[in-house]
């Protein structure tokens, strides 16, 4: 029939709360394998194991003495989640002190078991106890549905026979329901300022469903009257009149016990809902408080809507003016206390009215969610919600699964953090920590100073701004990760700014964020070598200036030319082409420090960018008779062309164009001092100047300078 | 016959353990477990550290794993003791000192048991 009677044909599950080991083996030996066992060792861990599986626990077996969080601690944590009247709760213990019993009982203990164990008595208890809790879970779901298909029925039945009416008087067809709304507004409102007149929720929702009959006996008025246009003249107002003791007629004469309060509140409001509070209304000439509160706000409920309404014989007022006319009187007298509720409500009414009249289902919709709410209220939880409960359970467990979440909660009174890993991420996280910021094993995990700061984070929380969003690295005993971290501070509403404690989650996006910059390594660099690109090349130069400019230095840029590649490729293959480039990529990178620029700038060309020394030149001859050597045979000779900035760092943050030109005139002269170099002959290398670029030759090769050799193919530019 | 022999040796009740526990073998295997249970080590530690909360929660484990047992030298004198170290109403315990008798009483009806073991193997 539902979730909790298939539950106990399934195999139950017991958790057994014990700090002894030996105590929790005795116990699971007697219970044997009929039972799923879950063992805690403590308090705190109880409470985590019943946080995690929840109603999927058939029974704990508790033990009262243990240290850090004992069993009459487990007991109210239980007892004030409302646990107990789920889970039934077994005291195990020697401790049978009578004022510990006691407390046990009221924290909501279902029974004890004394020591010595006996197995005959441990089980029978376990298994009433358990049989016990889920006959009665059945039975309260039973009676809650039935409460509920009564009610609906009724509550269906009468808003029928108020329809009928209506529909006879030619209504919109919502004046039984703003009547509804009016008076339960006006209710309720009546029991926020006085309890003089008892008004429970029964009381209230009883008058209201009834005020649906309030007109019925208009069905005994010719159809002529009812809907003429016109003025009644006063022998047709009689007539008319007498719907209010038709309707209670009516009622007298069903074969009905006169008492049963809905026939009863129905009676009084059929009857006397035109009666006014100065006497002056009918049929009875009723005064005051001899008019029953019930008759008296569904007749205040009447006239507002029938102000409201367009009717045959006149217009709709609007709603600021009906207000205005009750309360001046101009409607028949009414208990001046009725009419200050009404003003109160004023504000409110209007936008109510509104929202029900433009729902379609309204009576329907309304019904079974009062009547649903009224039931849970009344009863504990049926099987019915018991299973939404699993339900909504099952569905967030699976989409916390499906992004790996580890959920935590922690309370500030108990200070334990308790864990639910829904991921399997190759660690183990305890259930439950108490003292979380002193712990070593969360330290080892997320790291002291990550929890520190995370702490520092909530305790800035307000209640305007109670989340705290982040990614750490948590070094995860060694193998570090990378967390998403989404908390969020509960606070007191009773005392503000105090934080009562916190909820969160935490994301593992240890991947994503490896993907993340692997794709970001592979837009910046060159697949070949893994030297930096072009376009990353102008990046990181630019940067090397912004360094340079504020150590008053002067930024070296050089180009270097890998000379007669194309022999390789050609004499040698493609592959072995590829392979001289990542060796003379790797070559080039060593042969400078690790925060100066490497770059290939395209197929055979590469970039060195550093802060240059204050003479430079010892560097760049160390640079280059490094990358003079010969790989597997092929002698790699390279030629380079070098740039200095102006050594004038002006400017002190300068701006992306500046900054831009600056590397492209660097560049472009570098280049020149390498193509006039290279015009010179392969195998050296040039300093640009300003002005022009002269060529400083690494073996005198001024004398070669002035032979304008043609620049070939093969040399591969 | 070897469990009369041991639950003789020690003036355990074996008639009573065996009515709670329904089988030899669970019998025991559980007094064979109690050989390799902690709690009488860690009164022994918390006596050694001045701890007289966890002396007390020792004591009353052993009170309770002895009576499931049928120990009935130790449950009694581990019982003395608990008592002996209860905390008051203002949440004090006991004194460590004032309960060194029970506490030498405790460890020799434990050294008793202990002592008893082999007699399960023969």
């Amino acid at each position: 029939m539902t979730a909790s009677t298939d539950r106990t044909r399934e195999r139950q599950t017991i958790l057994v709360v014990d700090d002894s080991a030996m105590n929790r083996a005795l116990l699971a030996d007697m219970l044997g394998d009929g039972y799923r066992i879950f063992e805690a060792e403590n308090g705190a861990e109880a409470l985590g194991q019943l946080y995690e599986h929840g109603n999927d626990i058939s029974l704990v077996l508790l033990d009262i003495v243990m240290p850090e969080m004992d069993g009459i601690e487990v007991l109210r944590a239980m007892h004030a989640n409302g646990w107990t009247r789920e889970i039934p709760v077994v005291m195990v213990t020697s401790e049978t002190a009578a004022d510990t019993v006691e407390r046990a009982y009221e924290l909501g203990a279902a029974d004890f078991i004394d020591r010595p164990f006996d197995i005959n008595i441990v089980r029978r208890r376990v298994t009433n106890t358990i049989m016990l809790y889920a006959k009665q879970k059945v039975l309260v779901g039973m009676v809650a549905d039935q409460m509920y298909e009564r009610e609906r029925t009724t509550d269906l039945m009468i808003s029928i026979l108020g329809h009928i009416v209506e529909f006879r008087n030619g209504e919109s067809g919502l004046h039984v329901q703003n009547v509804n709304t009016i008076t339960e507004m006006l209710l309720e409102s009546v029991a926020a300022t006085t309890d003089r007149y008892g008004l429970d929720e029964g009381a209230i929702a009883l008058i209201t469903m009834t005020s649906s009959l309030h007109d019925i006996g208009k069905i005994a008025i010719p159809e002529a009257i009812l809907n003429k246009p016109g003025r009644l003249t006063d022998e047709e107002f009689a007539l008319m009149k007498t719907h209010a003791a038709i309707g209670a007629d009516m009622l007298v004469d069903l074969p009905v016990d006169a008492e049963e309060p809905l026939l009863k509140t129905a009676y009084e409001i059929c009857r006397w809902h035109h009666e006014r509070y100065d006497g002056g209304g009918y049929p009875d000439g009723l005064a005051g408080d001899d008019i029953p509160l019930s008759a008296q706000v569904v007749a205040l409920a009447d006239v507002y809507d029938a102000l409201t309404s367009e009717r045959v014989y006149k217009e709709a007022y609007p709603h600021e003016k009906a207000v205005e006319m009750i309360v001046g009187g101009e409607c028949g007298a009414f208990d001046p206390f009725l009419l200050e509720r009404l003003v109160e409500i004023a504000p409110q009414l209007q936008e109510r009215l509104c929202a029900t009249s433009s729902l379609s289902s309204y009576p329907e919709a309304t019904v079974r969610a009062n009547i649903s709410d009224h039931v849970s209220r009344c009863v504990t939880p049926s099987s019915r919600t018991l299973d939404l409960l699993d339900h909504e359970r099952m569905k967030y467990r699976f989409f916390a699964s499906l992004s790996k979440e580890i959920q935590f909660e922690h309370t500030t009174e108990s200070d334990v953090v308790l864990f639910t890993d829904h991921g399997d991420h190759g660690f183990s996280l305890p259930d439950a920590v108490s003292d979380p910021l002193h712990d070593p094993q969360l330290a080892g995990l997320f790291g002291p100073q990550n929890i520190e700061a995370f702490a520092a984070r909530l305790a800035a929380a307000t209640p305007e701004v109670p989340c705290v969003h982040e990614d750490l690295e948590a070094p995860m005993n060694g193998s570090p990760r990378w967390f998403h971290l989404d908390a969020r501070a509960i606070f007191s509403e009773e005392e503000p700014g105090r934080i009562l404690g916190v909820i969160g989650k935490l994301i593992d996006i240890h991947e994503e964020r490896s993907i993340v910059s692997d794709l970001r390594f592979k837009a910046l660099h060159d697949p070949l070598t893994g030297l930096a690109n072009k376009a990353h090349a102008r990046q990181l130069v630019g940067e090397t200036m912004d360094r340079a400019a504020r150590a008053g230095a002067r930024t070296m840029l050089i180009v270097v030319d890998l000379d007669l590649f194309k022999t390789a490729n050609d004499s040698r293959g493609h592959q072995f082409g590829d392979a001289v480039l990542r060796f003379f990529a790797s070559r080039l990178r060593e042969s400078v420090r690790d925060d100066d620029v490497v770059a290939r700038v395209g197929g055979d060309e590469f970039l060195v960018a550093m802060v240059a020394p204050e003479d430079p030149k010892p560097l760049v001859e160390r640079i280059y008779s490094f990358i003079t050597c010969v790989y597997e045979g092929f002698p790699i000779s390279a030629s380079m062309g070098i740039a200095l900035s102006e050594g004038e760092p002006a400017s002190v943050e300068p701006s992306f164009e500046t900054r831009t030109t600056a590397y492209d005139e660097l560049f472009g002269r570098a280049d020149v001092a390498l193509y006039e170099m290279k015009k010179a002959g392969r195998g050296g290398y040039a300093f640009a100047s300003k002005a022009s670029s002269a060529i400083r030759s690494h073996e005198e090769r001024t004398a070669l300078s002035a032979i304008d050799g043609p620049r070939t193919a093969a040399e591969g530019k | 016959m070897a469990l009369e022999e041991f639950y003789g040796a020690i003036g355990g009740d074996l008639d009573d353990v065996r009515s709670r526990l329904l089988t030899d073998e669970r019998v025991e295997k559980f007094v064979r477990a109690f050989a390799c249970d902690p709690t009488f080590a860690a009164l022994e530690e918390a006596y050694a550290a001045g701890d007289a909360e966890s002396a007390f929660r020792a004591a009353h484990t052993l009170k309770g794993i002895g009576r499931d047992l049928g120990f009935t030298a130790l449950q009694a004198s581990a019982r003395d003791l608990a008592d002996a170290l209860r905390a008051d109403g203002e949440g004090r315990f006991g004194s460590l000192q004032a309960a060194e008798a029970l506490h030498e009483r405790t460890r020799t009806d434990h050294e008793a048991v202990m002592t008893a073991m082999p007699v399960l193997d023969r």
